[in-house]
């Protein structure tokens, strides 16, 4: 339907209830961010943004440098949010802004190897404990450094898909690639990780 | 290859996913939200035209300028009920006088569209004739882009 000008019924209308953001669907948030609501773009923020800053944590492994990929991430989500569009779905696109951040910051750093001599040690530690808590937190640090070993393409296909519950279709535009493409990162990286995590058995 | 029960990387996956979010993530969320509040997006803008149409508002031949960060916001704010939302807007500018505005709207499913568009054209021209002052010339044109069974608001 198109209005164009002419006479028409001068109505205001005046909302019914206080807008509230806390159950309105991406859509409406991302669509009111773009008109300039920082309310709206706040409620992305606190909706993501807990996801967004652990999936950047296990990416860069250190947490002063996730808090700047996800800092910088949703600044940049807040100037361009007008050129989202729907093609993709709004947690997707700011995966795939911290990715961007994430891979970015590893390119400049220096490579910083996680060597067999130190996993080992953790290894050890773990087999002499009987507590299986403490073997778990073992474990999860053990994970981590095999985590960190990975090409940082196979580790955000298998954080997005194992840690942050993504479909494939949806990892595949966190990455920005093609799902066949996304399917091969990730089989690559349970291949990768289950060898590191053999020790354990 | 798929993960056994017992395996390891099983378990220190379910260890992770188990994991509390991080409390540095309230530093980090507070952080984002003032330097969003500080960031002033690029925007265009509009000249204002006195009620004999002239851009001129003195003598001196000072003009008013507006912001679209100022219009746009105003517009989806007077749009907006529990029949209706902004979906998007665009303005048409010819130099940096408005020529027209396009408002695209999601509506009430079950709401009479043809009313919901007559509505609109009156509010969105009252907003622009209190902004940017009274233009014969000026076009605006409304769009009903989609429906939806909830609040349209929140839709």
């Amino acid at each position: 339907m198109v209005r164009g000008p002419g006479p028409g019924p001068t109505l205001r209308v005046f909302r019914a209830k206080e807008e509230t953001v806390s159950d309105r669907s991406d859509r409406a948030l991302a669509r009111d961010a773009a008109l300039g609501d920082q309310e709206a773009f706040g409620e992305i923020v606190d909706r993501y943004g807990p996801d967004m800053f652990r999936f950047a944590r296990r990416m860069v492994g250190d947490e002063h440098d996730a808090r700047d990929v996800v800092q910088e991430a949703l600044v940049s989500a807040w100037r361009n949010i007008g050129s989202f569009e729907a093609r993709s779905t709004l947690r997707t696109w700011l995966y795939r802004l911290v990715n961007r951040r994430a891979v970015d910051l590893q390119r400049r750093r220096r490579p910083t190897p996680i060597d067999d001599v130190s996993l080992q040690g953790v290894l050890d530690r773990a087999l002499d404990d009987p507590e299986r808590d403490a073997i778990d937190g073992e474990l999860v640090r053990a994970l981590e450094a095999a985590l960190e070993e990975l090409p940082p393409s196979q580790r955000a296909a298998w954080l997005l898909r194992e840690i942050e519950g993504l479909s494939y279709d949806e990892v595949a535009a966190s990455l920005g690639v093609s799902p066949d493409s996304a399917r091969g990162h990730l089989a690559r990286a349970r291949k990768n990780l289950a060898e590191r995590m053999s020790p354990w058995r | 290859m798929a993960m056994t029960p017992g395996d390891p990387l099983e378990r220190a996956t379910a260890e992770m996913r188990d994991e509390a979010s991080s409390a540095a993530w309230l530093d980090v969320s507070e952080t984002v939200k003032r330097r969003v509040s500080g960031i002033v997006r690029p925007a265009a803008s509009l000249v204002a035209v006195t009620d004999d149409g002239s851009t001129r508002w003195a003598d001196d031949g000072s003009r008013v300028l507006v912001s679209e960060r100022v219009l746009l916001p105003r517009l989806r704010r007077s749009v907006a009920s529990d029949q209706r939302a902004v979906d998007d807007v665009r303005v048409r500018r010819d130099g940096d006088r408005c020529v027209a505005v396009e408002v695209d709207l999601v509506c009430a499913y079950g709401s009479d569209l043809a009313a919901q568009g007559d509505d609109v054209h009156a509010v969105v021209s009252d907003e622009l004739r209190d902004l940017l002052g009274p233009d014969p010339e000026r076009d605006v044109v409304v769009r009903v882009v989609d429906v939806t069974d909830r609040d349209p608001r929140d839709d």
